[in-house]
C-alpha cells in the first residue's frame, strides 16, 4: 500500500522499509546472541558478567529479560514496546560499564550505539513511529 | 496542542487488520485525542514523576552527601555521580517539553534501566528496590500516554 499518499509523508518507502529491516535483523541477531549465551550460561559470558560485579545467579534472568524485549521488537505490532524495553536493558549495560569505569567511547557508549541502531532500524520501517517523531505530541 | 489541528493525528486504522495495514489517511475523527480530564490527569502524573526525578537529579548535581553516599554504596565511583545527575536532568527536561516528551521518556527509561541494574548487582530486595525504577517508568509512560495524542495514536495503530 505504499502507493497511498500520506499527507504528512509518514509512510516509509520500500527502500526505507528494507534498510530498516536489515538494521533491525542485525540488531535482533546481535542481541539474541547476547540473550541466549546468558540463558545457557556460556562460560566466557558468565565470566564477563561476574567481572562487571553481577552475582552469577542473576545472569539467566538478564538473558530472559533481553530475549523478551528482542522478541517484542521483532514483532511489528509490539516493536515500539520492545524497543523501549531493550533501551532500558541497554541503559543497564551503560550503568554496569560506568561503575567499573570502562573506557567511554568503546565500552560505556557501546550500548548507546546499539540503542541508536535499534531505534533507527525501527524508525525506517515503522509508519507509526515516523508519525510520532514528526507530530511529536 | 498542535497535534489536535493535525489531520494525520487520528488515523482511523483498525488494529485488527494487522501490522501490514497502512495508516489510513481518513478525515480527523479525533478518536485518539485525549479528553480534558485525561490530559489533566496525565499532567498531574507527569508532574509528580518529574518532580521526584528532579529531586534525584538535583541531589546528584549538588553532590548532596546522602545522594553521593547512596551511589557510592551501590558501587559507583564518586566522580560519576554528577554526570548521572546531568543525564537524568536532560531526560526530565525533554520529558516535560511536549514536543520532545516521547524522546525524554525513552531517555529516562534508559536511566531507570540503569537504576534497576545497580540494584540487581547488589541483590537488593526485588519488589521494594529492584522494581522501584520500573514503577517510576510505568508512571512516566502512563502520564505521557494520558496527555499525548501522538503516543495514543502510536499505541493504537502500533506500526
Amino acid at each position: 500500500m505504499t502507493e497511498v499518499h500520506e499527507p504528512s509523508g509518514t509512510t516509509p518507502g520500500q527502500r526505507a522499509v528494507l534498510a530498516g529491516w536489515v538494521i533491525s535483523v542485525v540488531e535482533i541477531l546481535f542481541l539474541s546472541l547476547d540473550a541466549v549465551t546468558k540463558l545457557v550460561k556460556v562460560a566466557p559470558v558468565v565470566t564477563a558478567t561476574v567481572a562487571l560485579g553481577f552475582p552469577e545467579s542473576t545472569i539467566r534472568a538478564m538473558g530472559a529479560l533481553l530475549l523478551v524485549g528482542v522478541v517484542l521488537y521483532a514483532v511489528p505490532r509490539t516493536s515500539v514496546f520492545g524497543a523501549v524495553l531493550v533501551t532500558a536493558y541497554l541503559g543497564g549495560a551503560v550503568c554496569a560499564n560506568v561503575r567499573v569505569e570502562a573506557p567511554l567511547m568503546t565500552n560505556t557508549l557501546a550500548p548507546v550505539y546499539t540503542a541508536i541502531a535499534l531505534w533507527v532500524g525501527l524508525y525506517l520501517r515503522s509508519a507509526a513511529l515516523r508519525r510520532l517523531v514528526r507530530d511529536g505530541y | 496542542m498542535t497535534a489536535l489541528a493535525n489531520p494525520t493525528d487520528s488515523p482511523a486504522t483498525n488494529p485488527s487488520t494487522g501490522p501490514s495495514t497502512n495508516p489510513s489517511t481518513g478525515p480527523s475523527t479525533g478518536t485518539h485525542r485525549p479528553g480534558k480530564a485525561a490530559v489533566r490527569t496525565g499532567w498531574v502524573l507527569s508532574g509528580l514523576v518529574a518532580l521526584f526525578l528532579l529531586v534525584d537529579a538535583g541531589a546528584k548535581l549538588a553532590l548532596v552527601p546522602m545522594a553521593v553516599q547512596g551511589s557510592v554504596v551501590l558501587g559507583f565511583p564518586e566522580h560519576t555521580v554528577f554526570a548521572m545527575g546531568v543525564l537524568l536532568l536532560a531526560g526530565v527536561v525533554l520529558y516535560l517539553v511536549p514536543r520532545t516528551s516521547a524522546f525524554g521518556a525513552v531517555f529516562t527509561t534508559a536511566y531507570l534501566g540503569g537504576a534497576v541494574c545497580a540494584q540487581v548487582r547488589v541483590e537488593a530486595e526485588l519488589l521494594g528496590f529492584v522494581l522501584f525504577p520500573v514503577y517510576v517508568a510505568v508512571l512516566l509512560w502512563l502520564g505521557l500516554y494520558l496527555r499525548s495524542a501522538a503516543l495514543r495514536t502510536l499505541v493504537r495503530t502500533g506500526y
